[in-house]
């Protein structure tokens, strides 16, 4: 019997395969679960619970393939290797720390549409073709406007979510251009087609004008400039814990996918391709921190510093695979850090008598009635010193490793670098001002709403898992050669 | 050698005293007692220190393989006389904070991370562990100078986060540079190496020069100096006495152990220059304090004058000036440590730091006003002081070298005496002014605590050099054997 396209491979399973898909397996009964719990209006926390059993399923049978060889699934569109595993786990760890902080959300399909964007995101590093990077992109992407929505009655996530989706509209369409033209150039949308086309002649002026669609696309969905427009209302309308989780783990998942396209494909081989994305890095390091040196609201402004995390990330991606071990270290002690930040927005927006954190400004931190907040500002405090990247704490890590990669290369990047991290100190040390130098003018709490957290039992057993989680993540990763095998992967 | 408890006694007991909530006389109490825990552990140090080594490991921990660092830890003869002083300048300011509400369990937790940190950026043989604990030091110095400090305060601190921490980065990228060329950061590792040189503008040169501005920064040479004046006349009294005893010697501290071991060929190209600017530091520095009107400004200035001798010692490379500039290390952290103690304790009762809201202190508490006059002397470079000590030996050291600076340094000297004799004169003689007339000024026990033992010390520090400097002489020699 003849079963055509079945019998193709695309549905062929062997147990290998199988056993290497059961994360996802495990991401698809939570979300069988959790549409059930939305079906039946329970409360958050069942969402929680389904959640973290099903994070932690999915982060544990991640970290035992760890070291073990790659594995193509549904005929080859996604191969897990070792940096699909490592980013799938850290994107696991930034989504524990988003469950800490949800709360109070108007609609209860958040936890089974973050199961689909997770599902999206970890998927995207194992992609080797140009068709499976677009649907894994699409199925991170899509969940998130709806999200990005959710407040659609307050604080204008109504325009938020409808900007996002029209601009990632307009972005998908660039994508699938540059796949168009780089299919026409080379007559693959495999990578490795694409490399050896690519390292056979020199480019024409249509692969070049493919790539920098592509690039284009890209920068979109890691807002940087200046097609960043739409990170500072989401940052500042999304629910705060589902903003943090989309921003951080978004950039991790699109950035490793990207150095690894980039890799691949060999883009290297392009000089102006190079010059291009250096060229955007450095808009996105000046305007992201320029434009955070003037905002009000906190949250506007950490998106804005974000711009300028995703440039300095974007200034590497030149320099090639070595960076990745950097890249993933950075991406994720910002998104550690701005999932601390934005929780620690909420709760001190809370306690100084906000309605919501959206408008919550650096003056207003004056409202937070001295003493009681003791907790937020302190991990407000870590975070902020994580970002601006001051050692001991881990953000000086990432940038550690992103310089470190770079520096003898090429002084120039480094300096960009280097230049927006000073910058960047201006407006990070501004918050602390009003929050310890400055006598806070409230005694009491005026609080209209519940500070986080509200189920401090379940939220602590899910902080400590976090907590162990990271260092775990980082004792393996920095052990000798750790960060190795994520760069076999690429070779 | 107990090397890990010489910084984690601190860290941990000042994470301890962060929950001391509003109990603050308990928290100052506690202090004492993790400052003797502390003491148990430098004590151990002093007694089991082996003066016949340099640079030897005496703890390591593989903590980031992938960045060729491991947490070296050793003591010798460079770290050990700024390990003691660190610990004897934060004792007795515990004892200074004794019934102070206003120094609350925060601020000496802040103040047991900042020792943690200054003693584990003393103690670390390995770049990237020095680095990391250099730069933790800001954090509790900021907050520091910004929430216990007097009216300007937010921008002094911000200025010396942000003076600081540029410098630092160049230090960083000349870090990461060592690190990828020769896979390795350990200091006995990087030194056996013998470093080749290209230089000044070349790789190794540049390597250097980005080590040097760091410490330039910190110590701080002219023309770097500007945050100093601020930050030491805003911070409360403790900071600038940590300021000054400790923070501002880890950058001769750091010249000596990075620059000067590791590059002796281009120490030698920027000797020159170095001796230079620290000359105009000297005269400098001497010439804005004695027109500063501000009691702590002009201490602050002076910091700048004699943190210009230490380089200038540093820069002569033979013995007699580097053993000189650690001596001085020591002695000037002393004087001006008691300097800031006792015009803080001042300050306390009187709040105005103006020169000519003072005067005729030694007719209203004649005791305190000894003690002033005896830093003060101690500062100027009275011999019998430890002050004259090291100031003779750095001069002695350069006038070998270079006799055109010792000349100047000379002429630095005399300047001290101008501007301190004139401060004293109108601050603790002559007729009473209107501030020092209204105010009780009537020391606490706790306060002569405070204060008695570093007059004590200085002088026996200046009456019997030999007990430090034995301990430190062959580090000295080892340096200057590379010249």
């Amino acid at each position: 019997m003849n079963f055509g396209f079945f019998d193709s491979g695309v549905f062929h399973f062997d147990l290998v395969e199988l056993r290497a898909l059961f994360p996802y397996l495990a991401l698809c009964v939570g979300m069988l679960f959790t549409t059930i719990a939305s079906a039946k209006s329970l409360p958050v926390f069942v969402h929680k619970i389904i959640l973290t059993l099903t994070l932690a399923a999915f982060a544990i049978s991640m970290a035992m393939g760890l070291g073990s060889a790659e594995v193509e699934v549904f005929g080859g569109s996604l191969v897990l290797d070792e940096s699909l595993r490592w980013v799938s786990i850290g994107i696991a760890t930034l989504a524990f720390l988003a469950l800490i902080s949800v709360y109070d959300l108007d609609h209860s399909e958040w936890s089974t549409l973050m199961l689909v964007s997770i599902t999206g995101m970890t998927m995207l590093p194992g992609a080797r073709n140009w068709i499976s990077f677009f649907v894994f992109l699409e199925t991170m992407a899509i969940p998130a406007y709806v999200m990005a929505a959710f407040r659609q009655n307050r604080d204008g996530g109504y325009e938020a979510g409808i900007k996002y989706l029209l601009l990632g509209a307009f972005a998908s369409a660039l994508l699938l251009m540059g796949m168009t033209l780089i299919f026409g150039a080379t007559g693959s949308f495999d990578y490795k087609t694409i490399r050896e086309v690519l390292e056979f002649g020199l480019p024409s002026n249509l692969v070049i004008a493919a790539v920098i669609l592509l690039v284009v696309a890209a920068s979109f969905k890691v807002a940087m400039a200046p097609l960043h427009m739409w990170a500072a209302d989401i940052y500042q309308s999304a629910p705060s814990s589902l903003a943090a989780f989309m921003a951080g783990a978004g950039k991790l998942s699109v950035f490793t996918a990207i150095v690894l396209a980039w890799n691949r494909c060999g883009f290297f081989n392009l000089s102006f391709i190079s010059t291009f994305v250096t060229a955007l890095a450095i808009l996105s390091i000046l305007l992201g921190n320029l434009m955070a040196l003037n905002q009000k609201s906190l949250r506007r402004m950490l998106a804005y510093s974000s711009v300028a995390s995703a440039g300095y990330v974007a200034m590497v991606i030149p320099f090639g695979e070595a960076a990745l071990p950097g890249i993933f270290v950075y991406l994720m002690t910002y998104g550690v850090a701005l999932s601390v930040a934005f929780a620690s927005i909420e709760s001190l927006s809370a306690k100084a008598g906000h309605a919501s954190s959206s408008n919550f400004s650096i003056t207003d931190l004056s409202l937070v009635p001295f003493g009681k907040a003791k907790v937020e500002t302190f991990f407000l405090t870590l975070a902020l010193f994580s970002m601006a990247g001051i050692p001991p704490l881990p953000g000086f890590l990432g940038k550690y490793l992103l310089i470190s990669d770079i520096w003898t290369a090429s002084p120039m990047a480094t300096f960009w670098i280097i230049l927006g991290s000073m910058m960047g100190l201006a407006y990070y040390l501004r918050i602390l001002v009003p929050l310890y130098f400055e006598k806070s003018q409230v005694s009491g709490i005026i609080s209209t709403r519940a500070p986080l957290p509200r189920t401090v039992l379940g939220s602590a057993g899910v902080g400590i898992f976090t907590l162990f989680l990271l260092v775990w993540i980082f004792a393996k990763f920095f052990s000798a050669g750790g960060a190795e095998t994520m760069l076999s992967a690429v070779r | 050698m107990n090397l890990l408890g010489l910084f984690l006694i601190p860290f941990v007991s000042g994470v301890i005293l962060f929950f001391f909530g509003k109990k603050w006389k308990t928290a100052q109490w506690a202090n004492i007692v993790f400052h003797a825990f502390w003491g148990v552990a430098v004590y151990q140090c002093w007694a089991n220190f082996d003066p016949s080594q340099m640079g030897e490991v005496y703890w390591s921990w593989d903590w980031f393989p992938m960045l060729n660092s491991k947490l070296a830890l050793g003591l010798d003869g460079l770290s050990l006389p700024l390990v003691v002083l660190n610990y004897i300048l934060s004792l007795l300011l515990a004892f200074y904070a004794l019934g102070k509400e206003k120094l609350s369990p925060s601020y000496l937790a802040l103040f047991s991370i900042l020792n943690a940190a200054s003693i584990g950026t003393l103690i670390s043989l390995d770049a990237f562990a020095f680095y990391i604990f250099w730069e933790f030091m800001l954090i509790p110095m900021y907050f520091l100078i910004g929430k216990w400090g007097s009216k300007n305060r937010v921008y002094a601190a911000l200025k010396f986060f942000a003076f600081t921490m540029a410098g630092s980065l160049l230090m960083l990228l000349a870090i990461i540079a060592l690190s990828k060329t020769y896979g390795t950061l350990s200091w006995i590792e990087l030194k056996n190496l013998n470093l080749p040189y290209d230089g000044l503008t070349g790789f190794h040169g540049l390597i250097f020069l980005g080590f040097l501005i760091a410490f330039a920064v910190k110590i701080p040479l002219w023309p770097l100096h500007t945050w100093l004046p601020d930050a030491h006349t805003e911070a409360p009294t403790g900071a600038s006495v940590i300021l000054a005893g400790v923070l501002l010697k880890l950058g001769v501290y750091g010249i000596a152990r990075w620059c000067l071991s590791l590059f002796p060929l281009a120490s030698s190209d920027v000797a020159i220059p170095m001796m230079t600017l620290a000359s105009v530091g000297i005269v400098g520095g001497s010439f804005a304090a004695w027109k500063q009107v501000d009691i702590k400004r002009m201490i602050a200035y002076s910091s700048v004058a004699h943190l210009g001798f230490m380089v200038l010692g540093l820069f002569a490379f033979n013995v007699e000036a580097l053993s000189g500039a650690m001596f001085q290390n020591l002695a000037h952290g002393l004087s001006t440590g008691a300097l800031f103690l006792i015009f803080g304790i001042i300050y306390d009762r009187t709040h105005t730091r103006k020169i000519e809201d003072y005067g005729g202190l030694a007719s209203k508490n004649g005791l305190l006003a000894t003690a002033f006059v005896f830093s003060a002397m101690a500062s100027i470079g009275l011999p019998g002081l430890p002050g004259f000590i090291g100031e003779f030996l750095i001069l002695s050291g350069t006038f070998m070298s270079n006799k055109i600076f010792a000349f100047v340094g000379l002429s630095g000297i005399l300047l001290g005496a101008v501007y301190m004799l004139g401060m004293l004169r109108k601050v603790v003689f002559g007729p009473m002014g209107p501030t020092v007339k209204s105010h009780e000024i009537v020391l606490e026990w706790n306060e002569w605590v405070a204060i008695v033992p570093l007059l004590v010390l200085m002088l026996v520090l200046g009456m019997s050099p030999q007990f430090l400097l034995s301990k430190v002489m062959f580090s000295m020699e080892w340096i200057s054997a590379l010249y």
